[in-house]
């Protein structure tokens, strides 16, 4: 009777779980066999679920059709930037907040957290003032800039949880030991704190990386457009040719998809690390 | 080396007192054991004098310096953690030789150094490993040997062998008392643990409650015990005791509880009648079938259950008044539960605490020199067996 009820509870569970995967994994199914249509499969009617002749060639006249090297550049170069802006703002900060006394500490980091509760476009219009009267519009530095803003409290949070787990004693040995604020930040917390430190930036990268909104928003220019905003030019106004839309986005999303899972199991010990403390 | 003196020493952590006005002078080279239960305020102590907390009132000074102030890295001390905070991402070469750096030493005398001490502690085999790499005791010798390589004036030790297995402790426990020989340096050790106070410190601080409770000899304390605290809190079984009243008797003074009657031949002090608690060791009372003579009588205990350590035992016994108090019988004794056995003592090994105080009453400091007893110790009364050849004294 017992086997009986955990057998159909497991077979319930187990196709629960098959429907919300396919739910889950369907747009990537989409984009993988649109990426592949011909041009014809677009317009038919029904349209068929796999492309009728698989069209590889789709990816290669991507970059013929749109100066895709142009846009894979800016976007290393835009979350690169926001990736060593975070390391600068971030790493210091979460080692104050993890290890300094000063009053307020416990008011900065709910601050810390409760700026992530604004959706972006909230700020856009701003932030597009912003930009605009600092001359950071249509400048990589202006994406890099908008990018790190939003993503060094994630950082911060994060890192402040891996600082605050290493033993306070080992700091207290190295205060002994006459180890300065600063050396102790380098010699100590910044090594035994890498796995995080990397899985943090590493997740700023990606951020940035995907980021669209702000790209859309604050580039005109082509030749300054990262890849998200230079993908969208396939959405036209009255047609969106969205096989190079799917093959392009396709190729965008092959380093995140490598470094997220390079990084995927330290983000979740990280992001507990951060939680629990 | 260095003395050390605390002045006033108090910490306060907002409304919690964590240590009260400690006053406390350690002699250069002395071996002190600050010891209490969890929570009493030793580790504060220490880590003010290793300037790791900010002493909320008064001073501490180390030889002549007024040190209460003074950044941690400047009072010159060591200190090694309970947990040995070793630098877990360098060798153990680098653990020894990174304060020595940090410090501007120049090269060729760190390097001296870190072998000098490599060799005292037998680390040469280990210098390239990492923490990690260790076992519990090679890691609490590299602490150690971190704190050794600097050659401060003093060293503090916060429970450095309580991370070990029980072997392991006691070899340690007795490699630090040879180092500490050798090095002949001044060293304030933090404990919970008796045994390692009894047989390492010169001197032991006896805290609880942020207060220093006695600063005695090993013996000092265990023989004189300022206060009940200190009388419970030392001594493995716990030293029973007994609520009752002394007053007046013919012959001096007499003790009565429920149960338990027993006269002193000594003077009586202005203060009589008043209510104390009687304090004996386990050791201190024998338990067996007959009652020895000239020795004071706790009337009879039935025997509850007895426990075997080996080289002693001990029976639990239920006397007079329904409590269950602790005595020494022949150790591998074949008592049966429910046995009745003669509890007796001698007054020497009797403590009398004030009952609303707990402060010692010294009821009897002149049994010895009035009535020209010999004293007895443990050993003697451990010595006479079961107690069945009767004569004594």
């Amino acid at each position: 009777m017992v086997a009986q009820t955990s057998l159909v509870s497991r077979v319930a569970l187990y196709t629960l779980l098959v429907v919300v995967l396919g739910v889950m994994l369907f747009p990537f199914f989409e984009l993988a066999a649109t990426a592949l249509r011909p041009t014809a499969d677009l317009f038919a009617f029904p349209p068929p679920w796999l492309p009728t002749r698989p069209r590889f060639h789709n990816f290669i006249d991507v970059w013929r059709i749109i100066p895709l090297r142009s846009y894979f550049v800016n976007t290393v170069e835009i979350a690169g930037g926001t990736m060593l802006l975070n390391a600068v703002a971030a790493i210091p900060a979460a080692y104050a907040l993890a290890r300094f006394r000063f009053p307020g500490r416990q008011a900065v980091l709910y601050v810390v957290i409760a700026t992530q509760m604004f959706a972006p476009v909230v700020l856009l219009i701003a932030s597009f003032r912003l930009m605009s009267q600092l001359g950071l519009l249509n400048s990589l530095w202006g994406l890099i800039l908008m990018d790190a803003a939003t993503t060094v409290p994630f950082t911060v949070w994060m890192l402040t949880g891996y600082f605050a787990a290493l033993p306070r004693e080992i700091e207290e040995a190295a205060i002994l030991d006459r180890v300065g604020r600063w050396r102790r930040l380098f010699d100590l917390f910044i090594p035994l704190s890498m796995p995080g430190i990397v899985t943090a930036l590493v997740f700023t990268f990606i951020l940035a990386w995907n980021e669209f909104l702000f790209a859309v928003t604050f580039v005109t220019d082509d030749s300054k457009r990262p890849l998200t905003a230079g993908l969208y030019t396939f959405v036209g106004r009255f047609s969106t040719q969205w096989n190079y839309l799917m093959a392009g986005s396709a190729m965008a999303s092959i380093p995140v998809l490598l470094l997220f899972l390079v990084i995927q199991r330290r983000l979740i010990a990280g992001l507990t690390a951060g939680a629990v403390k | 080396m260095a003395s050390v003196a605390l002045g006033g020493v108090s910490k306060r952590f907002g409304d919690t007192v964590a240590v009260e006005r400690v006053d406390l002078e350690v002699a250069d080279g002395e071996f002190l054991v600050l010891l209490g239960p969890s929570g009493c305020g030793k580790t504060t102590l220490l880590r003010m004098i290793a300037g790791l907390e900010v002493a909320s009132d008064g001073a501490i000074l180390i030889g002549d310096r007024d040190v209460t102030r003074v950044h941690p890295a400047d009072r010159d001390v060591a200190m090694v953690f309970q947990s040995y905070a070793l630098y877990p991402h360098m060798t153990v070469h680098k653990n020894l030789a990174y304060g020595l750096r940090r410090r501007g030493m120049p090269k060729r005398e760190i390097e001296e150094r870190v072998a000098e001490t490599a060799r005292l502690l037998e680390l040469e085999p280990l210098l390239a490993r990492l923490p990690a790499q260790l076992s519990g005791g090679q890691r609490q010798r590299v602490a150690l040997g971190r704190a050794i390589v600097r050659d401060p004036a003093v060293f503090l030790l916060d429970e450095p062998l309580s991370n070990l297995d029980a072997k392991l402790r006691v070899q340690t426990r007795n490699e630090l008392i040879r180092l500490r020989r050798r090095l002949a340096v001044t060293m304030i050790y933090v404990t919970h643990d008796q045994v390692e106070a009894m047989t390492m410190g010169d001197r032991i601080v006896v805290m609880n409650g942020g207060r220093v409770q006695q600063v005695g000899t090993p013996l000092e304390l265990f023989d004189r015990p300022n206060n009940r605290f200190v009388a419970t809190f030392l001594g493995t079984p716990q030293m029973n005791e007994i609520e009752g009243r002394l007053s007046r008797a013919s012959r001096g003074v007499e003790f009565v509880a429920e149960g338990i009657q027993f006269e002193l031949p000594i003077s009586a002090g202005s203060e009589h009648p008043r209510d104390v608690l009687l304090g004996i060791r386990p050791h201190h009372l024998w338990a067996a079938p007959d009652a020895v003579p000239g020795r004071v009588s706790l009337g009879r205990g039935i025997v509850e259950f007895v426990e075997h350590l080996g080289n002693e035992s001990f029976a639990y016994l239920t006397i007079g008044g329904g409590q269950t108090i602790a005595a020494e019988v022949e150790a591998g004794s074949t008592l049966s539960v429910g046995a009745v056995l003669e509890l007796t003592t001698v007054p020497e090994r009797l403590h009398f605490f004030d009952l609303a105080t707990g402060g010692r009453l010294d009821v009897l400091q002149d049994v010895g020199s009035d009535n020209e007893r010999t004293p007895v110790g443990a050993r003697e009364i451990h010595g006479e067996g079961a107690g069945s050849d009767g004569d004594d004294d």
